[in-house]
């Protein structure tokens, strides 16, 4: 009998916060650690080890020892990219890894003419035949799943296993409804297990004419509403897996939680905004906040004074003092009968900005004087998820700012480089 | 001895010259009676022409033939015994084109001057010339927004260089009905249809497939539409590169959705508000699980858990979970598909449900789950005021009088009959495709304002089809019992009058947007 883990969505450097930033690295290293201690044959990261392409050096550095730390246990690592750690444009920490030796990347791939084959990588411990397709940024990995030569996957035989960094629309759960997915049949059937990533929910399904399809979800988050997922009783951790060379036996779900999450939402609506205040204070006395993460959600519309009235930071101090590990208080959705228009779920950054530009996209219609032909470019560059995609590259491109020593003409170049890059305008030069 | 004679009209500034096909010798408003000219041809549902002396012109329609002659019949009959019986076989009449020949009862369906194309409400001049149709007489035919490609407008067998257009999104809002027999090309036409709006985001169309024929899964198909890989949405249970698998969680199938599809007693369907007011969500699983309903006799339950086992397909697997035989319903995935299909519904997108494996009531469920959701979405947009803002959305349902016959509604309405009946407020339409108009009630048939007529050898459905026309239609019924495969009579609030039109065959229709782009070598990164 042989066995692996399988881990995803590690988000190595999504915090700012320092604590949170910790508890994310901890959780990753418990769960390295804990597969050791389960003696697996070896280690699958289903993508998004890190959370952006290039991270913080510091953070390399500890998990390059980990990860060398594991690979001198005998522990082969596999791993694809995920849309997070993945740059269609500079070298991404994953590819230095890899050369480096740290883990394999399961993507080997050949393009022939309008498909793509897949080269499967074996296991020499257990003979397990893995092989997969990294994540990219909103989901524009599809293009390379409709053009997977399924026949030569589907001859392999073994015990096989196939990594993936994408939702699968059935599969998704209701929450995630509005991400991005790819249909199940997408999949290349017949293998016996389809190691997933990108959703941040456990799922583990057994489909018919697939196998066992697995998300494990992140280890600890990324965002505070995985972390608010968590506090509403959603198991982080990774599985493990029992095989025999040709069927999947047993399977669990270690859980790793490195800190407890707390979760209290308030409804302020009709509220004043000292209603909401005293409230909030004497919330702080109800909860148990030591060694504990706190986050309060904080809605509705106030039916008078203003959100800034509200004194948040003494509410925090509060909880900080009774020994809360972070405290985070989501006002978002908390705003005064003037400014109900401005409603953002309380998201991530990156989801917010994303869901604004998807909002601007599909707004935007074609001139239909213009020929056909530029008719038809433009609606395959500026519309739905490539439009989105693209104005996102775009923001990322132009939020740039100068390097040190850079010299304001080399900076403007060098940003205008880069933009006719995303725009594929490069001959214009 | 025969003579071309030749009638002048004015074409675009040049006088054109046409042969004549007849003169109108009596009749009536809508029964006007041509003698027809011996050498012409004038078929059942010929498109003619009457110049006007005021540069405007009258169509007209024909809806019968009869012979004509000036002969008594007892010498008819003599002359016709003469020569049959071999007595005298080069026996003839003298002159005979003048003495015998073909009478055609037409109608005058528009009046048209300058451009402006009205109903008639004066006759053609009497005795006036008559000429076949010409496509410039049809130059006030423009096409409209959204345009939604029915075929090239036909007088007679004979097809014209005039493109039929209708504005889809009106159209879908006011409800279509499809009405023909077997083999008349129902799914031929709706291929046509929505290939032509498959990129018109103006327009969600949802399609139950029951027979997996849209797509094209085998040969040509909605799926070579140069757009299809934005704009259109395959949902089979089948595995297919690229489809979607038609699984809905449980928890979103709500006691509603079979309001009208699945025939409850009145004691189950309140064992079923039991099972929502305590397990929400899970009402369906804690049914399918036989959990405990408080106030609801063990019978009861026992019948409602077995009725919905069957309809659902659902069993208990020895582990206790739900299992789907049919693979439609799950309690662990299929979460977000619900989502899925109305967003894209949403956004103007074309869903395509392949229900060739689904029983009848399945599919019909599926389609109450869907449109009940979109219907409540709408409500909201509604109220929100950006209706107006959002996509029509209709939904195709093949073998309509399962929901919109009188048998089907005794036992109340359903989603269909409720959108059939007020669907338009929310911009949300209907379109039903039937062999059997006549079981349908006249209130819902009243509310179909388009009719694409296909051919009908069924009397009473004719007349059905006719009685609910938007034009009237009541001389037409001759012409509708000779529509060959492939034509069709489109009557329709948003026509000037029943146009004749010739559908082309899909796979010839698509070759005009032959698309084929070179295999172009992937870049792959990854």
């Amino acid at each position: 009998m042989f066995r692996f883990a399988h881990l995803a969505d590690c988000h190595l450097g999504a915090w700012r916060d320092a604590k949170l930033k910790e508890l994310n690295l901890e959780a990753f290293n418990r769960a390295l650690d804990l597969s050791v201690k389960e003696k697996v044959n070896f280690i699958i990261i289903s993508g998004d080890l890190f959370h952006v392409n290039i991270p913080d050096l510091g953070l390399v550095k500890t998990v390059v020892e980990k990860f060398r730390e594991i690979r001198e246990k005998g522990i082969e690592i596999y791993m694809v990219y995920g849309s997070h750690d993945y740059s269609p444009n500079v070298v991404s920490i994953v590819d230095i890894l890899s050369s480096a030796g740290l883990f394999k990347k399961v993507v080997q791939a050949e393009a022939i003419e309008d498909h793509i084959r897949l080269q499967f990588l074996c296991d020499d411990d257990t003979g397990a035949k893995i092989v997969g397709l990294s994540g990219r940024s909103g989901s524009l990995e599809k293009e390379y799943f409709e053009a997977l030569d399924i026949n030569s996957l589907q001859d392999e035989d073994g015990f096989k296993i196939f990594v993936f960094h994408s939702a699968v629309n059935e599969l998704k759960p209701i929450s995630t409804a509005s991400m991005e997915s790819v249909p199940l049949s997408y999949l290349p059937p017949g293998f016996n297990y389809y190691a997933g990533g990108h959703i941040h929910k456990r799922v583990w399904e057994n489909v018919k004419g697939y196998g066992v399809i697995a998300y494990p979800g992140p280890l600890f988050g990324a965002t505070f509403t995985d972390l608010e997922d968590t506090a509403r009783g959603e198991r982080r951790g990774f599985y493990v897996v029992d095989f025999d060379g040709e069927l999947v036996k047993t399977s669990k779900f270690i859980e790793i939680m490195v800190s407890e999450v707390i979760y209290k939402e308030l409804d302020g609506e009709g509220k004043t905004a000292k209603q909401v205040e005293k409230h909030l204070l004497d919330l702080t006395t109800k909860i148990d906040a030591s060694g504990n993460i706190v986050l309060i959600r904080v809605r509705g519309t106030l039916s008078s004074g203003r959100v800034g009235d509200i004194d948040f930071t003494q509410v925090r101090d509060l909880l900080v003092e009774k020994g809360a590990t972070y405290v985070f208080i989501n006002r978002v959705a908390l705003t005064t009968e003037a400014a109900t228009s401005v409603t953002l779920p309380g998201e991530s950054v990156e989801e917010i900005e994303r869901r604004l530009l998807n909002e601007v996209v599909s707004s935007f219609k074609v001139d239909s004087t213009l020929p056909p032909r530029v008719q038809k470019v433009l609606k395959e560059r500026l519309t739905e998820q490539k439009g989105t995609e693209l104005a996102r590259q775009l923001l990322s491109v132009l939020k740039a700012e100068p390097l040190q020593d850079e010299k304001k003409r080399e900076f403007e170049n060098r940003v205008l480089q880069e933009t006719l890059k995303v725009l594929k305008l490069e001959e214009l030069e | 001895m025969l003579m071309l004679r030749l009638t002048k009209y004015e074409s675009a500034g040049r006088i054109v010259k046409m042969e004549v096909v007849g003169s109108i010798v009596r009749g009536k408003h809508g029964q006007i009676q041509i003698r027809q000219k011996s050498d012409a041809d004038i078929e059942l549902g010929d498109l003619l022409v009457v110049d006007q002396d005021d540069g405007g012109y009258s169509i007209l329609q024909v809806y019968d033939l009869g012979y004509g002659s000036q002969i008594s019949p007892k010498s008819l009959e003599m002359v016709s015994g003469m020569k049959v019986e071999g007595f005298a076989a080069d026996l003839d009449f003298m002159d005979p084109t003048l003495r015998n020949y073909i009478l055609a009862e037409v109608k005058a369906i528009l009046n048209v001057k300058a451009g402006n194309a009205r109903v008639p409400k004066t006759l053609p001049k009497f005795m006036r010339d008559v000429r076949h149709i010409t496509e410039s007489d049809l130059s006030f035919v423009t096409k409209p927004d959204n345009p939604m490609f029915l075929g090239n407008v036909r007088s007679g067998s004979k097809v014209l260089d005039v493109e039929a257009f209708l504005d889809g999104k009106k159209v879908f809002t006011h409800h279509v009905l499809i009405p023909a027999t077997t083999g008349r090309g129902k799914s031929n036409l709706v291929k046509v249809m929505v290939w032509s709006i498959l990129d018109n985001f103006n327009l969600g169309i949802l399609i139950l497939d029951p027979h997996d024929e849209y797509y094209g899964r085998h040969g040509k198909g909605l799926k070579d539409h140069p757009s299809s890989k934005q704009n259109l949405l395959y949902y089979t249970p089948k595995q297919f590169t690229g489809s979607f698998t038609p699984i809905f969680n449980l928890r979103l199938v709500k006691p509603w959705h079979f309001r009208g599809i699945v025939a409850f007693t009145d004691a189950q369907t309140e064992a079923m508000t039991v099972a929502q007011n305590n397990y929400h969500d899970d009402w369906l699983i804690a049914i399918a699980k036989g959990r405990d309903l408080p106030h609801v006799d063990p019978k009861t339950l026992a019948v409602l858990q077995r009725k919905i086992e069957t309809t659902l397909g659902l069993y208990v697997d020895e582990d206790g979970n739900i299992q789907c035989r049919m693979q439609t319903f799950s309690d662990t995935i299929g979460e977000s598909t619900l989502n899925d299909i109305l967003n894209a519904l949403e956004s103007g997108k074309k869903v395509i449900i392949d229900t060739s494996m689904f029983t009848d009531q399945v599919e019909l469920l599926v389609g109450s789950i869907v449109m009940h959701e979109i219907l409540y979405r709408y409500r909201g947009f509604k109220q929100e005021g950006v209706l107006e803002e959002k996509p029509v959305v209709s939904i195709i349902v093949e073998e309509a009088p399962r929901v919109l016959s009188a048998e089907a509604l005794t036992s109340g309405s359903n989603i269909y009959s409720d959108i059939a009946r007020e669907g338009r407020k929310f911009q949300i339409g209907l379109t039903a495709i039937t062999q059997l108009t006549s079981i349908i009630p006249r209130t819902v048939l009243a509310n179909m304002n388009t009719k694409v007529i296909l051919g009908n050898e069924l009397a009473p459905e004719r007349e059905a089809i006719i009685n609910s026309a938007a034009q009237d239609l009541k001389e037409d019924d001759r012409a509708i019992a000779s529509l060959d495969v492939g034509e069709a009579i489109v009557s329709s609030n948003f026509t000037k009058f029943a146009v004749p039109v010739q559908i082309p065959l899909f796979e010839d229709f698509i070759k005009r947007f032959n698309d084929t782009k070179p295999k172009v070598k992937i870049g792959f990164v990854g």
